[in-house]
């Protein structure tokens, strides 16, 4: 059918393989032009790509990686379900079941055989993370859920568009059973428009290049990322490492990862891990695997096409009945924050540590993120009409320290985060402060980048209140690490202030700096529903990066501009980097003293 | 040649073999395939030298720091959780005495292997990591007859732990005993063999640090009047907090015992 994939030109292949790309990324655009929720209109918390006939990944664009492989996974699960038989050339599947190919109930992923001359050539699929799934709690992460049955509607695969007509009493069913029906048949609908512009857009290529030339150009494609890589892999010495990530809630939660390098293959082994969990933090095995995908992809393969290519050279092993690998009904739906990313932080610490002992590779290692902390808002907003929608702060956490540069400040997530006067406009919350956290970023030779921190409240909110949930990775662990001798970043946390004394503050004109400044009752929230009322203020603050190498090794410069620029302060420049500032000055003979006696202390001379 | 391990680590091979050392300084910490950071500098600090905001972590959280005991460059810092057993996160080990290299008379000396007997075969323990060093240390010392004595807990006397551990290559003529005390002058066997010989030094070896050397060493130093020769890298603890201190108290032991004991490497032990 195909040609000899040798017998593609480069120049040919160049241009066919960067127009699927940009089919991958305009399927993206379409999703955020069309899209109802913040999540998929500015939080980029989607997945676009395109796959080969057999449910292989083509081209990806800029997808999230555990999703773009899901995607691939749910392909081949309609597939077997539906046959290729079974197949119209205009219809289109719905998939979120979390025991079949999805990660979440949330995350619907939109699924599109592309026909040409009535024979299947390819597959389109989205998914969207919509702001309702018609869960226990608002939003689909569920707290208080212990089986998968409290956590929405559960779509094994259907076909909601049947020879290109809308299903419309299923759509409408599947919409009812949620809390935000308008908003979630827009995404829905955003994900059939995405869908169609790739069928449009890969049938025009078919039918300007011929089926032979493009088959033989996508293979080309999975097999050069595939060489690639196992290059790459080749390369570094053959080894194992290990790494252990945590959750730690009124229970706690461990994954154990061993990373085999092996020749040109990668083995993660998740052998040890607990069994699975009651609470929704679990992440089935395709997750499991997407995740480890992901983290290959960004450490080894971040600039090879994301395709199929990359799935081979990885195999992992994950224990059934654990928390990687969870049997029905274990709940699942706070694992994309919280299971996703300690597994995440496993993976990508033990690549991390393959990755140093290569001389090539080593300015690569990076200080990785173990998860940060989300909240989700519902209830009656200003304008008298019910809503459900979630703060969007993942993104505005620090970025891990690299080997020759600092971590990225309130920016080092992977999406994107809307403005405070967007959010304020269309919901009753006034923020009291979005900024840098001072002192939160791991230290190092280079340090991590620092969090965010925001404190909010709620602002003319007919009901006086509204409904919150607290999900993410609970823990004083869940920040940066740090990396051959970086210091850790803070914690993330989610605290709530109630009885304060906000009001008074606010009459007397005073901006709030610090929030023991408010008064009041605090309390960490953990998984947890709760109510946010008036006088009440919820305060947040995302992980910051991990330093990498020793703090006392960084340039004093670089320590006095974070001084300058309020990201570090005077105490903990002398007291973390052996730094002596004074009023914006380095004192370079009592800096050069307090480091001498600060290594002096790590020998157990002096102090 | 040297290969990078990590950030101011790296494996070296050199006339000794593979090696692992600091990058910054070249200090050798162990030979390739072994624990480095058993052979850092560890400090456990509240979770607040990390930073101000970290004070939630405190009583629950310690940060863990490995530098290099020699140039004091941080290898590896980790935030650990606290443990009943672990010494106070504000205490520092204290400082351990210099090793010097030191000349033997054979005539006066004699060497004891402390309780490395066949249940160190085990790698699991502590003291398996102490075989390799301490076997090929005695063949120096044999080819100008110094008494080699070896002890075994009295404990694992008829179980089939009561050999001496077998990389040690034991000979016939080497004594055993097995003391039923930390201190192995215990039962009066040690000095049994010791005084009709003449012996006025004693090379002490074995595990652990803090049991059966320090004991013994102690007595050895302060009742038998014995000066104590201790190879820091010949005997080794369960932790290195242990271990260091340990030697420590060795080092400061008061009434004038100290400066009867004095420490070396293995490497560093000549014999005339």
């Amino acid at each position: 059918m195909s040609l000899p994939t040798g017998t593609v030109d480069p120049i040919t292949f160049e241009i066919l393989s960067h127009r699927l790309y940009q089919i991958a990324k305009e399927m993206g655009t379409t999703l955020e032009r069309v899209g109802g929720t913040v999540n998929t209109t500015q939080q980029k918390d989607y997945m676009a790509a395109l796959y080969r006939a057999d449910g292989e990944i083509l081209s990806a664009g800029e997808s999230i990686g555990m999703h773009m492989a899901c995607g691939g996974f749910a392909v081949k699960k309609i597939l077997e379900r539906f046959g290729n038989e079974g197949l119209a050339p205009d219809d289109v599947f719905l998939l979120n079941d979390p025991y079949v190919a999805a990660v979440h109930q949330s995350d619907l992923f939109m699924i599109s055989p592309i026909h040409y001359q009535d024979r299947l050539v390819a597959w389109s699929a989205t998914f969207v993370h919509v702001m309702d799934i018609g869960a226990l709690s608002p939003g689909g992460n569920s707290p208080g859920a212990t089986e998968i049955f409290h956590e929405g509607i559960r779509i094994p695969g259907i076909r909601l568009i049947d020879g290109g007509v809308l299903r419309k009493d299923l759509f409408d069913m599947i919409i009812n059973m949620t809390r935000q029906p308008t908003m979630v048949g827009l995404d829905l609908k955003c994900e059939i428009a995405a869908n169609n512009v790739a069928k449009s857009r890969v049938q025009e290529m078919f039918a300007q290049y011929g089926p032979e030339l493009i088959d033989a150009v996508t293979l080309k494609m999975i097999q050069h990322a595939e060489d690639a890589l196992r290059r790459r892999i080749a390369e570094i010495p053959d080894g194992v490492w290990k790494e252990t990530s945590a959750i730690e809630a009124d229970e706690s939660w461990k994954v154990h990862l061993v990373l085999s390098k092996i020749g040109d293959r990668l083995i993660f082994d998740f052998t040890g891990s607990d069994p699975q969990a009651s609470k929704g933090i679990n992440l089935p095995y395709h997750a499991t695997f997407g995740v480890c995908f992901s983290a290959v992809l960004s450490t080894l393969a971040y600039d090879l096409q994301k395709n199929h290519g990359i799935f081979r050279p990885i195999e992992v092993i994950a224990p059934k009945g654990t928390i990687v690998n969870p049997q029905p009904p274990a709940p699942v739906s706070m694992n994309t924050t919280s299971g996703a990313k300690i597994v995440l932080f496993a993976a990508s610490s033990t690549l991390m540590q393959a990755l140093a002992t290569h001389e090539r590779w080593k300015s690569e290692v990076m200080a990785m993120t173990v998860g940060r902390r989300n909240i989700r808002h519902a209830g009656i907003n200003q304008y008298g009409t019910y809503y459900v929608s979630n703060l969007s702060q993942t993104p505005i956490d620090g970025g891990g320290a690299r080997s020759f540069q600092d971590g990225v400040d309130s920016g080092g997530g992977t999406k994107s985060c809307p403005n405070v006067e967007w959010i304020e406009r269309n919901f009753p919350v006034l923020y009291l402060f979005r900024r840098h956290a001072r002192d939160s970023a791991g230290a190092g030779k280079f340090r991590g980048g620092v969090g965010a921190e925001t404190a909010f409240v709620i602002n003319d909110a007919p009901e006086r209140k509204i409904k919150g949930v607290a999900y993410g990775v609970v823990g004083l662990k869940n920040s940066g690490q740090g990396v051959f001798g970086g210091f850790p970043g803070a914690p993330a946390v989610v605290e709530l202030s109630r009885g304060t004394r906000l009001r008074e503050l606010i009459a007397e004109g005073s901006a709030l700096d610090r929030i023991a400044d408010l008064g009041g009752q605090m309390s960490s929230l953990p998984y947890c529903n709760f109510e946010l009322t008036e006088d009440d203020v919820l305060y947040t603050r995302q992980s910051s990066g991990g330093g990498y190498g020793d703090p006392l090794a960084r340039d004093v410069q670089l320590v006095l501009k974070d001084v300058v620029l309020g990201l570090v302060s005077t105490a903990a420049a002398g007291e973390i980097y052996g730094v002596v500032i004074d009023h914006d000055q380095i004192d370079v003979d009592a800096t050069e003293r307090l480091r001498s006696s600060m290594r002096a202390a790590r020998l157990g001379n002096g102090q | 040649m040297s290969y990078p391990l990590r950030e101011n680590l790296e494996l070296f091979t050199g006339p000794e073999g593979a090696q692992i050392r600091c990058a910054h300084c070249h200090h050798v910490f162990c030979r390739a395939g072994e624990n480095w950071k058993q052979a850092t500098r560890v400090r456990l600090l509240p979770p607040t030298a990390a930073g101000p905001l970290m004070g939630e972590a405190r009583g629950k959280y310690v940060l863990q720091q490995n530098a290099c005991p020699s140039c004091g460059v941080l290898l590896d810092t980790d935030l650990i959780e606290q443990k009943k057993d672990m010494p106070q996160a504000k205490e520092n080990p204290p400082k351990t005495p210099e090793p010097r290299p030191f000349e033997a008379n054979s005539r006066t000396t004699a060497i004891l292997v402390l309780d490395l007997s066949s249940r160190c075969e085990d790698p699991e323990l502590t003291c398996f990591a102490l075989l390799a060093g301490v076997a090929g240390f005695p063949e120096n010392a044999r080819a100008v007859a110094v008494p080699i004595i070896f002890t075994v807990s009295a404990s694992q006397r008829g179980t089939p732990m009561e050999k001496v551990a077998r990389p040690l290559q034991r000979r016939e003529s080497e004594p055993v005993i097995y003391p039923d005390g930390f201190d192995k002058f215990t039962g009066g066997d040690l000095q049994r063999i010791l005084e009709p010989r003449g012996i006025k030094t004693l090379i002490i070896t074995g595990s652990a640090t803090n049991v059966a050397v320090l004991y013994t060493a102690t007595a050895a130093a302060r009742i038998h009047r014995y000066e104590v020769i201790v190879p820091v890298d010949g005997v080794n603890a369960r932790t290195r907090y242990a271990h260091d201190y340990s030697l420590y108290q060795l080092s400061v032991l008061p009434g004038g015992v100290c400066k009867r004991i004095r420490f070396t490497r293995l490497g560093a032990t000549s014999f005339i």
